[in-house]
């Protein structure tokens, strides 16, 4: 009985069909890892690159972060077009897989002649061939010729995986560690004032420092102020295409840098000078450096004042529209333009000379004036030494005499600005005293222990 | 003929065949297996071959012996310079009927026979030379106006001396080209030497026996030769061995009319005057189709192509001048034109 032995056999068909399921199989896989390269491949860069930009950002300084940048877009946007080509080239069809198959397993092309010739079957040894290829269907099965089902790109991501970690790690732990404003602002600044009188300012009122000096120094200092802005800002002439558009580059770049790196922009060093004339002030001064200062301090603690709604020492009103105010008014002219700022330069913000070479500053806060600005009540600005806050205010030896120093400013986490509240003197309540003597001290016990320790403190900051 | 009673052999069939008519031959024929198993493939390619061999090398010998095994007639035409064609096509001479009338009558030369040993054919004329030309590509003769067919299998194996090369007509391209494969027969080495003194000079001789019965022979070799053809060959080979093909025409030649995917090589534009016709990826693929089935396979491999490529087109390459200058053998210049095309196929 033949005829039920044959139908268990299968036909040419059957067996063709077969063997050409297996290689579907094959491919299947092939081209998923063909697309699982491509998006591995792909995301290793794209997070990779990234990595390296933001690792670059770091590093690097504006300008090299630029150019290592633009380097390293070029080579994402090149390897990701090759990644993608790989892929794509990859991607087998059917006689591409029969191919690839063979020369795995050593098939000696079997597969690829029965994909090419299937159908035809014009040969007589085609049943030979079919029968031959499926006894040995073992040998070219799918994970014989493809092994992995996952590609080994994925390694690429995850390495590029720690790359990105590593960078995240950069960028987060200095901002946690408060590091990141040391490393961004410049260490140290040296602005050589010559013969300027430098004290510090009312610590209740703005951050800076206070400079007064001779007219002629104030002089120079403004006119060297105003030869910078005006070589930064009104001279096009001046400054080549090139340096501007090294300037708008590093603007970039370091816009850039901050928005990688999550850091804030750089901070300048904010240092606030207010000329006074010292010449003006020293005959009303019962310290030489502190009358003037601290006429000022009260008109800006008045500006301020009217500016945030705070209740202010009775005498700042009468000084918020004197020349006081105009100073502040130029100081807020004065506000750095951001090529300044770029320029690091320190901020000085002198108050212009008039005509007769006198500072506007050294016309009003610094004139004598009995009702309002008497000894004693004058020295409860700053400067004062805290040893004697209340104390006779004589003229110290040595008023008259000019001299010149050096301002080396630095930044500092602590100061006057890193306090945040600006600090109000106690009102202090005195038994009156019928003979109290203008210059006389008050009592010290009618200073309460903790207001006294904090004047004391303000006193020495 | 008995051709019709021999049933269609198998793949398995063919290989056992093949490997019975070598082992008779290297009863007598001591060394040179690869130079054996490339004639036998060309044989049953269908092709000729030209042997090229040092005197002494066992080329007749080899003839010979393969005729013996086959069990296939056969006959050997020693060419001199004053041979001529009618010697070996055969001629009219003018016979004697039983009646007494003289008439002409065609007396078949040499060729008409299964393998024919054309020995040492370069010291003929090339008018000698090509009077083999129409037997070995037509299997037939024409002498007088009248086309006399020779009977399969016809096997043609021309030797050539490479010495002594005074007095001698190297054998035109058109000619050079008819025959399948070139094999060399190289100086044996000192074991097969020693080995050939035993054989040859003692009181026993080999005995070669008859691979087929001598009834069916002739039959049995053409259904082998047809099952040749049954080998399958993807188009992706096809291509191959078109390329191969391609590779070995220089750029320079006057001759191609379109130059895409030709060689690459620099060695091949310098050295080679003439590359292989369209006869070499026959050759190839023919030779190809023998070695698949000798490997138990239905279909060719690319493998099978590079296996054949040297005696298929080592005398298809016509070298120049600076070739000869530089001392270049065609056969590195093949293994250059493969190497270029494998890598092309990746």
């Amino acid at each position: 009985m033949p005829q039920p032995l044959q139908s268990l056999r299968p036909s040419p068909d059957e067996k063709l069909t077969a063997i050409l399921d297996q290689i579907g199989r094959i491919r299947l896989r092939l081209n998923a890892l063909a697309l699982q390269r491509a998006l591995f491949t792909s995301l290793a860069l794209l997070i990779g690159g990234g990595a390296a930009l933001v690792l670059a950002a770091l590093a690097f300084g504006p300008l090299t972060f630029l150019a290592s940048a633009v380097l390293l877009v070029t080579a994402l946007v090149i390897g990701l077009r090759s990644s993608i080509k790989d892929a794509w080239r990859s991607h087998v069809d059917a006689a591409g897989t029969a191919s690839l198959a063979d020369r795995r397993v050593d098939f000696k092309d079997r597969l690829t002649t029965l994909v090419a010739l299937a159908g035809r079957g014009e040969s007589s040894l085609w049943p030979y061939l079919l029968e031959e290829t499926l006894t040995q269907q073992q040998e070219f099965g799918v994970s014989r010729v493809e092994r992995h089902r996952v590609s080994r790109s994925l390694y690429a991501l995850l390495i590029s995986g720690v790359m990105a970690a590593l960078a995240a790690t950069l960028v987060v732990a200095p901002a946690k560690l408060g590091l990141g404003a040391k490393a961004s602002a410049p260490r140290e600044v040296n602005v050589p004032v010559e013969n300027l009188q430098v004290r510090p300012a009312d610590p209740a009122l703005d951050p800076g420092v206070e400079v007064s000096g001779d007219p002629k120094a104030m002089q120079e200092l403004a006119e060297r102020e105003q030869e910078s802005a005006d070589a930064d800002s009104n001279a096009p002439g001046v400054r080549g295409g090139a340096a501007k558009l090294m300037d708008k580059a590093r603007e970039l770049a370091s816009a850039l840098q901050n928005k990688l790196t999550g850091r804030k922009a750089p901070q300048r060093p904010k240092i606030k000078l207010r000329l006074t004339d010292e010449a003006k002030n020293r005959p009303n001064s019962r310290n030489g450096h502190n009358r003037p200062g601290s006429q000022t301090a009260r008109e800006r603690s008045a500006e301020n004042g009217s500016q945030r709604g705070e209740q202010q020492m009775p005498n700042s009103s009468s000084g918020a529209s004197g020349p006081g105010t105009e100073s502040a008014q130029g100081q807020r002219q004065a506000q750095p333009s951001p090529g300044d700022m770029a320029s690091n330069k320190p901020i000085v913000e002198p108050a212009k000379p008039n005509p007769q070479g006198d500072n506007n500053l050294s016309n009003g806060p610094s004139e004598p004036s009995p009702g309002r600005n008497g000894p004693g009540v004058a020295s409860h600005g700053a400067g004062t030494d805290p040893e004697h806050l209340f104390g006779r205010a004589d003229n110290p030896p040595g008023a008259k005499d000019g001299f010149s120093i050096t301002l080396e400013a630095r930044l500092s986490e602590s100061g006057p600005a890193a306090g945040g509240h600006g600090y109000v003197p106690p009102k202090v309540h005195s038994t009156l005293n019928s003979s109290q003597q203008p210059d006389e001290p008050l009592a010290r016990g009618a200073v309460p222990a903790d207001d006294r320790q904090t004047i004391k403190r303000v006193f020495e900051r | 003929m008995s051709a019709a009673v021999v049933e269609m052999p198998g793949v398995a069939d063919f290989a056992r065949a093949f490997r019975r008519i070598q082992n008779e031959i290297h009863k007598v024929i001591v060394g040179h297996h690869q130079a054996v198993e490339e004639l036998l493939i060309a044989f049953f390619a269908g092709g000729h071959v030209l042997i090229e061999g040092v005197p002494g090398s066992g080329k007749t010998m080899l003839v010979k012996t393969l005729g013996q095994a086959l069990g296939l007639s056969f006959n050997r035409i020693q060419f001199t310079v004053d041979l001529m064609p009618a010697d070996i096509t055969g001629t009219r001479v003018i016979v004697s009927g039983e009646d007494g009338r003289r008439e002409f009558s065609f007396s078949r030369g040499p060729v008409f026979c299964h393998i024919l040993l054309a020995d040492e054919i370069n010291r003929a004329t090339p008018k000698t030379q090509s009077a083999l030309l129409e037997a070995m590509a037509e299997l037939q003769v024409t002498v007088s106006g009248t086309t006399y067919r020779i009977t399969p299998p016809y096997f043609v194996l021309a030797t050539l001396n490479p010495v002594e090369m005074e007095g001698t007509y190297p054998l035109p391209e058109a000619q050079l080209d008819r025959f399948l494969f070139k094999v060399r027969l190289n100086y044996p080495d000192e074991t097969e030497l020693t080995q050939i003194i035993s054989t040859t000079t003692g009181p026993d001789e080999a005995q070669v026996e008859q691979v087929f019965p001598a009834t069916e022979a002739a039959a049995r070799v053409e259904a082998l030769k047809r099952l040749v053809r049954e080998v399958m060959v993807a188009p992706e080979i096809e291509r191959y061995a078109a390329l191969v093909i391609r590779a070995t025409l220089p750029e320079s030649s006057k001759f191609i009319a379109n130059k895409q995917g030709l060689a690459r090589d620099d060695a091949v534009n310098r050295y080679v005057s003439f590359g292989s016709s369209p006869r070499g990826g026959q050759a190839l693929i023919l030779g190809a189709k023998v070695c698949a089935l000798l490997d138990g396979r239905a279909n060719v491999a690319y493998e099978d192509l590079e296996r054949v490529a040297q005696p298929a087109l080592v005398h298809r390459l016509m070298l120049n001048y600076a070739a000869e200058a530089d001392g270049i053998d065609t056969s590195h210049l093949i293994e250059r034109v493969l190497k270029s095309v494998r890598d092309r196929r990746g």
